[in-house]
This record gives C-alpha cells, structure tokens and sequence, in this order.
C-alpha cells in the first residue's frame, strides 16, 4: 500500500470516528434510536479502519492476521447496525426487512465461518476463499439498500418540496445519503479488484488504493455535508430551492 | 387497515358524494394528487392531506372536469377535519423527521 493511500484512509476512519462520537452523543441527549444506531455505524467504521491500518502505519506485519480479522469483524458489525438503522428510519413496519436483516447477519456470519476454515481470517482471498463472496454479499446488500431507500425518499421530498411539505436540507439530506451508499459499494467493488491482484501476486496497485482512499473521503464528505451541514452549504442549499432558482435540493 | 388508510378512504368518499366522478375515479384521483406531492394514501397524516387539498387536488379534479374544484376540496377538507380520522391519523416518526433531527439543522 502507498504512503499516501494509506494517510487518506486513516483520515477517513477518524472522520468517521468523530461522526459516530457526534452522533452517540445526540443519541445520549435525546434518546433515540437512529441516531444510535448510525453512530454506532460510523464509530465501528473508524475502529475497523484503525484495525485495518494499524500494520501499515507501524510498517510492521506482526499481529497482521488478527488486527485485520479485528478489522473485518468491526467493518461487518456496523454494516449491520447500517442495516438496522436503514430498517428502522425506512421500513419499520414491513415485515420483509426483518427478512432483509436476517440474511445479512447469516450471510457475514457464513462468511467469516467459511473464511477460517479455509484458514482467510483476514478476508484477502477471494479467489481461493468462498467464504470472502459471502461475507461480501453481506456487506453490499446493505449498501445498495442504503442507496435505493435513500433515493427513493429523495424523490418524494422533492415532491413534497414543491407543495412546501417538506425542507430544502431535508431532501438534500437524503440524496446525500443515497451517494454515501453508492460511493460505499463502489468501494466494495474496488476492495475486490485490490484483493484479486493481491492473491494473484500483483501486490496491491497504489492507483487503486489512492482511489478507494479517495471513494472513502468522499463518503466522509457526504457524511459530513448530510449530518453536520456547515453554515455556508445550509445557506447555500437554502437559496438553492427557493422558487426561480435554478437547482433543487 | 391502518388510520391513515382510514382517512383516504373517508375524503375518497366525500370527493365521490360532492362530484360527478365515480368511485375508482374518486379514489384513483385522489391517490395522484397525494403521489404528485410524494405522499402515500397508507402514510399521509391529515396535516399533508390538508396541503394536499389546498395546492394540488383542485388541479386535478378540474382536469377531470369537476365544476368549482377549490370550492369542492374546501367542502370536503370540511368533512374529513371534523371526522374522526383526522384527529386519529398521527404516526410515528417518519424518515423524513428522523432525517431533520439527525441534520441538527
């Protein structure tokens, strides 16, 4: 891995260390269970990145093996605190995304069950290791979920925009939501592409990882836009949707 | 049969009972207005209906040739805010107020 790949994704696990703090804290004053869980979602996301990082800031491969199963297990519970949270603010009456849920658990779960015993605890052999498949079904349904729930919202409060039932920041809210998703999973596109030329013996490519380094700052930036909108982007969405302007949430 | 259901099924009735149109066209006219506003009848809470009736359902019954559409959906409006579904109809927090809170806007 590149210096610099590695600098912009220990950058984006602290941004997204510092969102889940944001948001557990909101979660402590009011009590709610979103909030909770998406700060869960992001606090796991940053741990997973301190685990997956930690050998190449140390530039040591000591430990490597149980920091990067460290590593998957905390990618893999927060995107499951990704599902609950998509469930809960989405779809919480609807008996299928229990079902939705259900899979997803199984499916990390039989993932990481089958990686060890083809001996792949750390998830980095997709060519040999079934099991890498699984738990990386898992990981993207969610994400995909993540995007079309988001979209889907996005296109009603455009609509609910227009006869003023609904709010600028609101509905910019959700389309940034669906870009996270979308960017997450192509991020998990990438991570197969890496891991593939990993196994292969390539070595990891560092335009590659520069690009999934980047993918996950531009989450990061979406996450930040969506949930902590500075002042400027508030105003600027603001004037954005008022009538005769030219663009729209 | 969920409250909000329940209340597009009485201001259905009461567009039916004050116009020409027939019951599926009723229904059917009402359900566009609401989808046209991006709400649905088995969530939309009275409050979003009244917006509803106000902004985008008289366009529709005039286009289908429904006489004094304003004065019609004020009519109804009437009806279904004295009944006993409007008082009903609140739900839990939808995405859309999960999403304001958690924006800290």
């Amino acid at each position: 891995m590149q210096e610099s790949a590695y600098i912009l994704e220990i950058a984006a696990g602290i941004c997204f260390l510092a969102a889940g703090i944001g948001l557990l804290r909101s979660a402590s004053a009011n009590g709610k269970a979103p909030e909770r869980l998406l700060g869960v979602t992001f606090l796991l996301m940053g741990i997973s990145y301190v685990f997956y990082e930690i050998p190449f800031v140390l530039a040591s491969d000591r430990h490597f093996v149980l920091l990067s199963t460290m590593g998957r297990l905390s990618l893999d519970a927060s995107v499951v605190s990704m599902a609950l949270f998509t469930r809960r603010v989405f779809y919480n009456t609807q008996e299928w995304s229990t079902r939705v849920i259900r899979s997803v658990v199984a499916l990390l779960i039989l993932g990481v069950v089958v990686s060890g015993f083809y001996g792949d605890w750390e998830g980095l052999a997709p060519l040999e290791n079934p099991g890498f498949w699984l738990e990386w079904i898992g990981q993207m349904v969610p994400f995909a979920w993540v995007a079309s729930a988001g979209l889907s919202h996005y296109m009603k409060a455009r609509r609910r925009l227009r006869v003023g039932l609904s709010d600028a920041m609101v509905c910019n809210r959700f389309l940034l939501f669906t870009c996270f998703g979308v960017a997450q999973a192509c991020s998990l596109f990438l991570i197969v592409r890496l891991y593939i030329d990993f196994e292969a013996g390539i070595g990891f490519s560092g335009a590659m990882d520069a690009l999934l380094g980047s993918l996950e700052i531009v989450s990061v930036l979406l996450i930040w836009l969506a949930f902590f909108p500075p002042s400027f982007y508030r105003s600027w969405i603001g004037h954005t949707a008022r009538p005769g302007s030219a663009g729209k949430g | 049969m969920s409250l909000a259901s329940d209340l597009f099924e009485f201001a259905a009735e009461r567009i039916e009972a004050r116009t020409n149109l027939a019951r599926l066209e009723a229904r059917g006219t009402l359900r566009l207005a609401l989808k046209s506003a991006g709400l649905e009848a088995g969530s939309v809470s009275f409050d979003e209906m009244r917006v509803v009736f106000e902004r985008v359902l008289p366009g529709e019954l005039e286009t289908r040739g429904v006489h004094d559409a304003a004065g019609v959906c004020r009519a109804v409006l009437d009806e279904v805010a004295g009944s006993s579904w409007a008082q009903s109809a609140a739900r839990g927090a939808t995405a859309e107020e999960v999403f304001k809170r958690l924006g800290r806007d």
